[in-house]
């Protein structure tokens, strides 16, 4: 009983405050940002926070308030945005992060360094580049959409199901960020139908953490995820395999990949200094084959001529890789992984731009679909 | 107890002799000596009958809200007749000289039958009984099973456990409690499956008992319980005569108490709490099912409105994207803090259930409506208490409902309190103390001197949170050390 | 209703449970970080081979145990250097239990400033947590022992929660091997045996357990193989997560990749961690506590047991409530354990296991008998 009572006192005196309360009514959450550099290298943030009407009726009504501010740090233009709202704003549930090219492209280390170091923050970000004015994308809000501030959200991932993106977040980027060796690759988006909407527009490389202005187009990112051994729900690739027929969709077929496994393998070379091997195997169906009929007899053709159209694709995109010198594939580490003493002979730096990466893509036409 | 140290001037206070304590008393020749005395100790009752019989040299006493006449009848007067008023013919008599036994006969419904000139009296059992007829109890419906119950007449009660175990070993030891009540207590236990300590234990801590009155088996409780104070009830009760005996048989000791037709059931563990006569009834899926359901209900009872506490309060980072903008626009406008909101909703709904416990049937439905349904509506739309903190409360409440046991659910509906409290002072971490600390309480907590809250090992799981099919539990639980451990003559262990 | 201790016994699962609950504390949180710094990508190696000797040390108590049958650490002690000098060795043992109390609770307080409460006053940290403690302890050995082994089933919660981490995990990160020096390696075993060095405490728990000696050693290698395993299990899946670089700027690597992993019903499963965590911060504060309140209990003379605990708790709750003041304070209780512990989890257990040998009792009775 004294011990109780002891207890229940030393309770009562010790639990007198609510020194932590964050009232969740009190705060007003950003879902959607977009930093920005602007012509004279201020550093400019807009946000976008959903304001949800209450109703007696299901959820309620949400409508959009966009702010913006500038500052010389993040969270300078934070605080300036703060200051203009209500309640206190919180990036605690922030969805997507915009960068304009312009930002993204000198370093976007120092305005993430803060999601990575304060405990509340959501890390889930999905980071992404704008070409242009991050703010300008932010600002589309199609009416038809129930939802303005998921709309970017949606885009990132719809395009991540498809296979033309993949599941990025702040905390997935935050290994390659740092490692050497290594790089990544953001979505990019772009402003389309003169400010009416935003359309996703490729893979974005990075080398280290700036932009290098260089990107997967938007045709060749399947592939390249692909390799990359990455698939969402499906994944189609359109390819030319003739040349010069008419009318021109005969020239193109589509394909579904239902299977795949792909292999990267480094190892030291002599003549370029590493060469890598990437082995693809898909398993396809003929999802569009405007030719018409497609017989048994000629699938081996096809699948050659398929075979030669990814690989040309395939190549294409390690090209541009190589030119943006962006190690997205991660060979640098996987040298350092298993060859440290050759690793540490190299300039990676200059190196990887004159590396072999050879794609060896092997395609096997499961099924032709239900008409002949 | 050494705050409260007692007072040095306490009033002198007359020892109570129990009646079956009492010095004996010599009776007299004299029958007008006796029928005074007797007057005098029963305090001049006006119930106390004295029948003068032809002659006035013989009496017939009885105290007459308690005796049967039909009974007087037959007992006394017909064989009276039948031996032309010859006292020692009539059978099923007992004798007696001492007047202070005569007086507690009278008090236990008996005729006390005097004769001038003679010292030795006569006792006739007349008792009118006074008992209910057997139905289900209220508090425990069942859906399968049998549907008696005990009821006032500790006899009666016996009879139903006596019927179901037909073996000499069924024990049942009576003894009585407060000096002025004198109630009955039956222990009833198998003999050979109890393990004799606990019996041993039990008889120590009843005999202990000093008190001028026991009237209900809550209070009974308080006074053996191991740890009075602390929020879990440590006895089991219950009406039901066929969880009784399963209890019995599995090793416990059950009591039972005159003029009560709650009988509690000793030592326990927590997970007895959660078992309803219903389990053993129906197929053992379906049973497990409803242990789970019972094991989440009790969580949800004592975490949900903590846990949203702590969510609104502390910790929105958690709320998944897509339950923002709905929690957000059902919170937005309400005035106060979840913890105000949390306990004006608690307050509502126990006033709600307080108020349909005592009304009958048909305007406790009736309150239920305008409970649930008025209040319910327009506290959200006056923006005093959210949505969601409604729906979160209910639901509580209705988990907390679940729990077979009435005492239990009363103990978890407490419980949530200090949890809310912790949770707006220290959100997560609060609940993780508050729940810490009821988990460590409750492994000090024992029942009878046996642990009553064990960590559930992997033999354990057949009958608590899963109920294995009865053929595969094959010991008793482990907890009551009995001397039976088994529950079958073939030892079979390759199961365990 | 207390029973004296001399009665209680505890089962072999539970000894193995109360082991598995006082290593686990708040360490195991950043030994990820802190082998990386030490060994780099070969952390995991050196943790395999501290976990290796931690065993050798296991047996080596439970030898100790056995041959001195029914006597507690301080009685061997006593019986090993004499008296004088027993006693002054149990009094180190005080001390030392009582700093790595006041460790642990320290770095738990930072642990949930750092993450969660960060206004919050650390001194209500600090006294829940030693009430929880001292609740437990002052119900005695078998209340220490079921509320251990309750608990244990938050390492397995906890250890499925962990699979979210290898969601982004690159198994390459864990090359390549052998690059670190000898003395790297030496330093990451040091690491590693600190962070095992509960072993010490079996000596108070031993005496009151069931089972044979073959038994309990067979339970205890099997509990601390499944407590390197834990340990094996979060720094492998923290350096694939995190890769060489990053893993250095993040000090409690599991919490931080649960940063990311949800669920449909929750976001930020750190949190939930976190707060469990509070379960084997408790276990493994409130097991060296009671040591220190059975060291009290033996120096000078037998005192009332409820008086020992509290001492301890006030003597823990003051310096902690002091280290907690300053980061400065905070790293000279720091080096001062570092200091200490190598002479009571390595020098000491060595020495009476090589005395145990001359002074064995098991094999004296015997022979009287």
């Amino acid at each position: 009983m004294k011990k109780l009572i002891i207890i229940l006192i030393s309770c009562i005196l010790l639990l007198s405050g609510c020194w932590d309360t964050r009232e969740f009514k009190e705060v007003k959450l950003g879902i959607t940002a977009a930093y920005d550099m602007t012509e004279d290298g201020v550093y400019k943030n807009t946000i976008l926070i959903p304001n949800v009407q209450n109703s007696a009726q299901g959820p309620g009504k949400e409508s959009t308030q966009f702010l913006t501010a500038t500052g010389n740090t993040p969270s300078e233009a934070r605080t300036n945005i703060d200051r203009r709202l209500s309640s206190t704003y919180s990036p605690a549930q922030l969805d997507v992060l915009l960068f304009g090219s312009n930002l993204a492209k000198q370093d976007i280390y120092p305005y993430v360094d803060a999601y990575y170091r304060d405990p509340r923050m959501h890390l889930d970000v999905v980071p992404a580049v704008v070409k242009g004015s991050a703010e300008q994308a932010l600002k589309v809000v199609p009416k038809s959409e129930l939802r303005p501030s998921e709309y970017i959200e949606g885009i990132l991932d719809s395009e991540v199901d498809t296979t033309n993106s993949f599941e990025s977040s702040l905390q997935a980027i935050g290994s390659e960020l740092y490692e050497e060796g290594e790089d990544f690759a953001l979505p990019l988006l772009q402003v389309g139908d003169g400010g009416k909407t935003v359309s996703y527009d490729g893979l974005a490389l990075f080398h280290k953490s700036s932009y290098t202005g260089k990107d997967i187009a938007f045709e060749h990112t399947t592939l390249f995820l692909l390799m990359k051994k990455q698939k969402g729900k499906v994944a189609r690739i359109t390819a030319k395999i003739f040349d010069g027929k008419n009318p021109e969709p005969v020239n193109y077929t589509t394909i579904n990949i239902e299977d795949f496994s792909s292999k990267i393998k480094s190892r030291p070379d002599k003549q370029n200094k590493v060469r890598t091997d990437i082995k693809l195997d898909l398993t396809v169906m003929i999802q569009e084959y405007p030719q018409d009929h497609l017989s048994l007899n000629e699938l081996p053709k096809v699948k050659k001529k398929l075979e030669q159209a990814l690989t040309d694709q395939a190549n294409e995109t390690i090209s541009t890789i190589q030119e943006a010198n962006s190690d997205v594939f991660g060979i640098g580490r996987s040298i350092y992984g298993h060859y440290p003493s050759y690793w540490k002979k190299l300039d990676w730096e200059k190196d990887f731009k004159e590396i072999e990466i050879v794609p060896h893509i092997n395609v096997n036409i499961r099924s032709r679909g239900i008409f002949r | 107890m050494g705050f409260f140290k007692q007072k040095k001037n306490q009033p002198v206070q007359e020892k109570v002799i129990r009646e079956d304590k009492m010095p004996p008393h010599q009776s007299t020749a004299s029958l007008e000596k006796n029928i005074q005395y007797m007057k005098e100790e029963l305090r001049n009752s006006t119930d106390l009958k004295i029948r003068l019989l032809p002659g006035n040299k013989q009496a017939l006493v009885y105290l007459d809200d308690i005796t049967d006449p039909d009974k007087m009848q037959r007992y006394i007067f017909e064989p009276l007749l039948k031996t032309d008023g010859d006292i020692k013919k009539i059978k099923d008599r007992e004798e007696n000289d001492d007047l202070n036994k005569a007086v507690s006969s009278l008090l236990a419904g008996k005729a006390v039958y005097m004769i001038e000139g003679n010292a030795t009296f006569y006792l006739f059992n007349v008792q009118q009984n006074v008992t209910r007829a057997i139905t289900e109890p209220v508090n425990e419906k069942v859906i399968k099973g049998s549907h008696d119950g005990f009821n006032e007449d500790i006899k009666q009660n016996i009879n139903l456990i006596r019927r179901r175990i037909q073996h000499r070993s069924l024990t049942i030891k009576k003894l009585t409690v407060g000096d002025y009540t004198e109630s009955e207590i039956a222990l009833v236990y198998v003999e050979g499956i109890v393990n004799p300590g606990v019996v041993k234990e039990l008889e120590k801590r009843v005999k202990n008992i000093s008190n001028d009155s026991l009237l209900s088996a809550g209070a009974f409780s308080e006074y053996i319980e191991d740890r009075t104070y602390s929020i879990f009830p440590q006895f089991l009760s219950t009406e039901r005569p066929d969880k009784t005996v399963s209890q019995l048989m599995e090793g416990r000791i059950a009591i039972l108490f005159a003029n009560n037709p709650t009988c509690l059931i000793a030592p326990v563990t927590f997970y007895a709490f959660y078992q309803s006569p219903d389990d053993y009834n129906t197929r053992w899926l379906v049973a497990t099912y409803l242990r789970f359901i019972r094991l989440f209900s009790f969580i949800l009872a004592i975490t949900l409105p903590s846990f949203y506490i702590a969510v609104v309060g502390f910790h929105f980072e958690v709320i998944p994207e897509a339950l923002i903008s709905p929690v957000l626009g059902s919170i937005r406008d309400i005035a106060y803090p979840p913890i105000v909101e949390a306990i004006l909703m608690v307050i509502v709904i126990e006033l709600i259930r307080e108020s349909g416990i005592r009304l009958p049937s048909p305007i406790g439905s009736t309150i239920g409506i305008v409970g649930g349904l008025v209040i319910g509506d327009a506290i959200v739309t006056a923006g005093l208490v959210s949505n969601l903190m409604v729906i979160v409360i209910a639901l509580t409440s209705l988990a907390s409902f679940v729990v077979p046991s009435n005492e239990m659910s009363d103990s978890l509906r407490i419980l949530t309190f200090p949890l809310i409290i912790l949770s707006s002072v220290l959100g997560f971490i609060g609940i993780a103390f508050g729940l810490l600390m009821v988990l460590i309480h409750l492994c000090r907590v024992e029942s009878l001197g046996l642990s009553y809250f064990t960590p559930i090992q992997f033999r354990d799981l057949k009958d608590t949170i899963i109920r294995v099919p009865q053929f595969l539990m094959k010991r008793r639980p482990e907890q009551l050390a009995s001397p039976r451990p088994y529950k079958s003559n073939e030892l079979s262990d390759e199961n365990d | 209703m207390t029973k004296s201790d001399t009665k209680q016994k505890i089962t072999l699962s539970q000894l193995a449970y109360i082991f598995i609950q006082s290593q686990i504390g708040v360490d195991i949180l950043n030994l990820p970080t802190v082998l990386h710094r030490e060994v780099g990508a070969d952390g995991w190696i050196s943790l395999l081979i501290g976990g290796v000797i931690s065993i050798f040390f296991v047996l080596m108590i439970v030898h100790i145990s056995r041959c001195f049958p029914g006597e507690g650490l301080f009685d061997i002690m006593k019986s090993i250097f004499g008296k004088t000098l027993g006693s002054v060795a149990g009094f180190g043992y005080y001390v030392y239990f009582l700093v790595v109390a006041i460790y642990l609770l320290t770095s738990f307080g930072e642990l949930i400033n750092e993450w969660l409460l960060p206004e919050t006053p650390i001194l209500v940290l600090y006294a829940l947590m030693l009430i929880c403690a001292v609740y437990t302890i002052s119900g005695g050995l078998t209340l220490i022992a079921k509320v251990f082994t309750f608990f244990a089933v938050i390492l397995f919660l906890i250890s499925v929660l962990f699979l979210f981490g290898f969601v982004d995990a690159k198994f390459i990160y864990m090359l390549p091997i052998g690059q670190a020096s000898f003395s790297d390696y030496i330093e990451g075993i040091r690491v590693t045996l600190y962070s095992l060095s509960s072993y010490v405490l079996l000596l108070l728990f031993l005496p009151y357990a069931q089972g044979s000696y073959k038994k309990q050693t067979r339970t205890l290698v099997g509990a601390n193989l499944i407590v390197i395993f834990f340990y094996l299990y979060t720094v492998i899946v923290s350096f694939a997560h995190f890769g060489s670089d990053q893993i250095d700027h993040v000090s409690q690597p599991v919490l931080y990749m649960l940063r990311t992993a949800d669920s449909v019903i929750i976001t930020r499963i750190d949190i939930f961690v976190l707060s469990l965590w509070t379960v084997f911060a408790m276990t493994a504060f409130a097991a060296y506590l009671y040591g220190a309140e059975r060291a009290f209990a033996k120096i000078p003379k037998s005192k009332k047991k409820m008086l020992n605990v509290y001492t301890a708790a006030i003597i823990v709750l003051a310096v902690s409530y002091w280290s907690g003041l300053n980061e400065k304070n905070f790293r000279v209780i720091i080096d001062f354990q570092d200091k200490i512990t190598e002479y009571f989890t390595v020098l000491i257990p060595i020495l009476l296991f090589l005395l145990s040998f001359l002074r064995r009792k098991d094999k004296k009775k015997e022979a009287v008998q």
